[in-house]
């Protein structure tokens, strides 16, 4: 798979559907998240020594593939927002989101040494409340690490003009 | 061995622990601000899944503090209020300790304890019950 890979401070283009410019570049940065542009939306977390959570599992901690989830399941909503405002020939806005909650369940431990992958889905914007699924796997989406789902309160009106 | 050292035993002990800097203070686990925590830099905020992150911690650490090594099975967090750029404090309840999964609830807050700005619901399954 030809996949690329870029540091999350670049400034997104249009291949790569999500708000990291403006929401949550530091940490992104911090902890070596990357942008897979091959796939709709989704980042890795490297495998990091600082990042590890027992050290008797060797292997990323949970709080890093939370962290990873919910950056994820954000760029979904931005995703969603944008293709919206594209179809509404608007100019996409900086809207912003609130996380209201966020839930994960861990399906099983994350192998030791390796890097993860967090995808995200948002299944609906309805109102000021959108949807999200998310969930982490090493390299086979269909062996998930952990699974995610969340809500998000949007901070300024999708439907408002640019 | 107090409660304070052996929880602090696992914040020493875990890398994204000491990643994150949170500290016992006082029986509350603590994490002092850092620029490189924030998640939304035009209010500016804190990552969601720091604070997330955060709770989970001060959970694991009030289980290894009662002697029990657990595991996270799930955690839901909702979040309150926006997480502004200082010091976030918090404290872990065991509302339900099993031979196999605790249950435990935790709240964070900032200035005010009365205005938490987080709060996780998790299970936890325990590995090991040391004989202490």
């Amino acid at each position: 798979m030809a996949e690329e890979i870029r540091p999350p401070e670049e400034p997104m283009s249009d291949a790569a559907p999500n708000e990291l410019a403006y929401r949550g570049t530091a940490l992104s940065l911090a902890m070596g998240f990357e942008t897979l542009t091959d796939q709709r939306c989704a980042m890795r977390a490297p495998f990091r020594d600082n990042l590890v959570g027992d050290p008797a599992d060797g292997a990323l901690a949970g709080g890093v593939i939370f962290a990873l989830l919910d950056q994820t399941c954000g760029m979904a909503v931005g995703l969603v927002m944008r293709e919206r405002a594209e179809a509404e020939g608007r100019m996409p806005g900086f809207g912003g989101m609130a996380t209201l909650d966020f839930r994960l369940d861990h399906i099983r431990p994350p192998r030791p040494g390796c890097a993860v992958t967090g995808e995200a889905e948002c299944l609906r914007i309805a109102g000021d409340v959108a949807v999200v699924r998310g969930w982490a796997y090493e390299d086979d989406p269909a062996d998930p690490i952990a699974a995610a789902q969340a809500a998000f309160m949007l901070t300024s009106a999708p439907s408002a003009p640019a | 061995m107090s409660d304070a050292v052996a929880a602090a035993a696992l914040l020493d002990a875990w890398p994204y622990a000491r990643f994150l800097d949170v500290r016992l203070e006082g029986g509350l686990a603590v994490l002092p601000f850092a620029g490189r925590l924030i998640g939304n830099p035009i209010l500016p905020a804190l990552h969601g899944g720091v604070v997330a992150s955060f709770l989970e911690l001060a959970a694991l650490a009030k289980l290894d503090a009662e002697g029990r090594r657990a595991r996270t099975i799930d955690i839901t967090v909702d979040y309150l209020r926006s997480a502004r750029p200082v010091a976030t404090y918090a404290e872990a309840r065991i509302l339900k300790l099993g031979r196999r999964v605790a249950n435990l609830a935790v709240e964070a807050w900032q200035e005010d304890r009365a205005s938490p700005v987080a709060a996780l619901r998790g299970h936890f399954m325990i590995l090991v019950s040391s004989a202490r």
